[in-house]
């Protein structure tokens, strides 16, 4: 059983995107948020709903990226998205070969490229869309805490990432986190 | 490799280094363990080794044997009490120039071979090269024996001696393929070809339609190949509906539903997400 968690707290998140800065370098050695593993959807503080005008105003004036729109970092904030590490993982499920294991130590499902043959059917078995295709390196990408060391985590200024230990984290009952068995 | 060694704890010797096994490991897994370099072409651990491609050969003997040494397949071998072995010996250098010198014959075309046979100093086959070059393929197999594992056993050898090939039933297209392109993804010369154009991928010479996110029409994987694994994976089809992109979103929206809260997930195994549920459901509430 692993002793360390990730905990997301959606509320924090300001999209200043470094988790997924820090992802990309660490793992594909370059600064390209689009290769990360995780993902930042920017969404309008409470104080600068979409639809108002100034949001409006905001939204014109910016560059569209990667076909999404991202509203002024400062004035925005984010929901984070990555691997949940499933449980009964589809991923897991789809694999033939057995190339995505769980780790012992952290609990997250990892992939071992030596195992893999590139069917890609791990992409689209996730429900969440946490499995993906690197194309530049023509594997299947999916977050794996880092072994240990999630970056994200240590790049977010906010602490909406966090990685803890189990013991110091106020767990709701595995029912309700779960949305009930 | 599904081959797991059950026997005891014995001390090899693989180039002069003393190196700790099991009985019935293969020699191959035991040398890359120790970071001992032998070159394997049919090798991939998603199979069990087949022996067929011959690149990692090396020398066996023992202390006991007197002198006499031979050569084996380091992929297929298992390791036994005492052996010696010898990865890059005069003899096994020998065997795999004779190895680079036949392909370098049957594929003169192929990059991979020519490279190959370059580092073993060939440029020029010794033998009468093929008089059309039939295809890159090196018969090493390993394209039939994964895919057989995937489930589909689509491909396999047919014909002999020099018309021996790849293919589908009677040299056709494959009834059995799915369009996953493993194969393809697997084959060490890179000579089985895949095509994409217009939402389709055609290998083996058999079209396939490509799966495309119904919001925002990318591709990844064919239809027959979704359908395929995602029965035996037990997933319904509900879950090919959008691309990776467009998934991700509808989580950061579902999980937004209900701002405010914390999002837990990940590292725990049991208490995270299950993943047959709305993603919605995965955000915690108090
Ligand atoms: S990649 Fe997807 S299915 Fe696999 S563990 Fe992560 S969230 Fe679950
Ligand atoms: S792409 Fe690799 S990890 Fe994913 S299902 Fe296929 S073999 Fe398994
Ligand atoms: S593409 Fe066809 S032949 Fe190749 S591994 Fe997949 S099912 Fe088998
Ligand atoms: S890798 Fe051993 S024979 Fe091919």
């Amino acid at each position: 059983m692993p002793d360390m968690i990730f905990v997301v707290d959606v509320a924090r998140c300001s999209a200043c995107q470094k988790c997924e800065i820090a992802c990309a370098v660490h793992n594909v050695k370059e600064m390209n948020a689009a290769r990360a593993r995780i993902a930042i959807f920017p969404r309008p503080s409470p104080e600068f709903r979409a639809g108002s005008a100034r949001w409006g105003e905001a939204r014109r004036a910016l560059p569209v990226e990667g076909g999404r729109e991202s509203p002024p970092l400062n004035e925005a904030s984010g929901t984070p998205v990555t691997c949940l590490q499933c449980d009964d993982a589809g991923c897991v499920r789809v694999c033939q070969v057995g190339a995505l294991q769980r780790s012992p130590t952290t609990g997250a499902i990892e992939i071992d490229h030596a195992h893999c043959v590139r069917c890609k059917m791990c992409v689209p078995a996730c429900p969440f869309g946490n499995m993906t295709w690197d194309e530049p390196l023509r594997q299947v990408a999916k977050c794996d805490l880092c072994h240990g060391m999630p970056q994200c985590a240590l790049a977010c200024p906010t602490g909406a990432l966090k990685y803890r230990p189990v013991s110091e984290v106020a767990m709701p009952a595995i029912g309700t986190a779960c949305g009930g068995r | 490799m599904s081959h797991e060694p059950s026997g005891r704890v014995v001390k090899i010797e693989i180039d002069g280094r003393v190196v700790e096994a099991r009985t019935g490991e293969f020699l191959l897994a035991v040398a890359r363990r120790a970071g001992i370099d032998i070159p394997a072409i049919c090798q991939h651990e998603a199979v069990d080794p087949a022996g067929n491609c011959r690149m990692c050969l090396v020398e066996i003997t023992k202390a006991s044997w007197d002198g006499w040494s031979r050569l084996v397949t380091a992929c297929l071998y298992p390791t036994e009490q005492d052996l010696i072995v010898k990865t890059h010996s005069a003899p096994v250098i020998e065997a795999r120039t004779v190895l680079c010198d036949l392909w370098l014959a049957r594929c003169p075309d192929s990059a991979y071979v020519q490279k190959l046979a370059a580092e073993f100093g060939i440029e020029k086959t010794s033998y009468q090269p093929a008089a059309v070059p039939t295809d890159q393929c090196i018969l090493c197999g390993l394209c039939i024996r994964v895919c057989e594992k995937l489930g589909p056993a689509a491909i396999y050898t047919v014909n002999r001696g020099g018309r021996k090939k790849v293919a589908g039933p009677f040299e056709g297209p494959p009834p059995d393929c799915i369009g996953c392109a493993a194969c393809a993804e697997v084959c060490p010369t890179s000579c089985i070809t895949v095509a994409e154009r217009d939402g389709t991928r055609t290998i083996w010479d058999k079209e396939f339609q490509l799966l495309a996110c119904t919001t925002c029409g990318r591709t990844l994987v064919t239809i027959e190949e979704a359908r395929y694994f995602g029965r035996k994976g037990g997933l319904g089809e509900s879950y090919y509906q959008l691309c990776d992109r467009c998934k991700r979103l509808q989580t950061a929206q579902q999980a937004t539903k209900v701002a405010g809260l914390p999002l837990t997930v990940g590292g725990l195994g049991e208490a995270s997400g299950r993943p047959f549920r709305s993603p919605g459901s995965l955000t915690t509430s108090r």
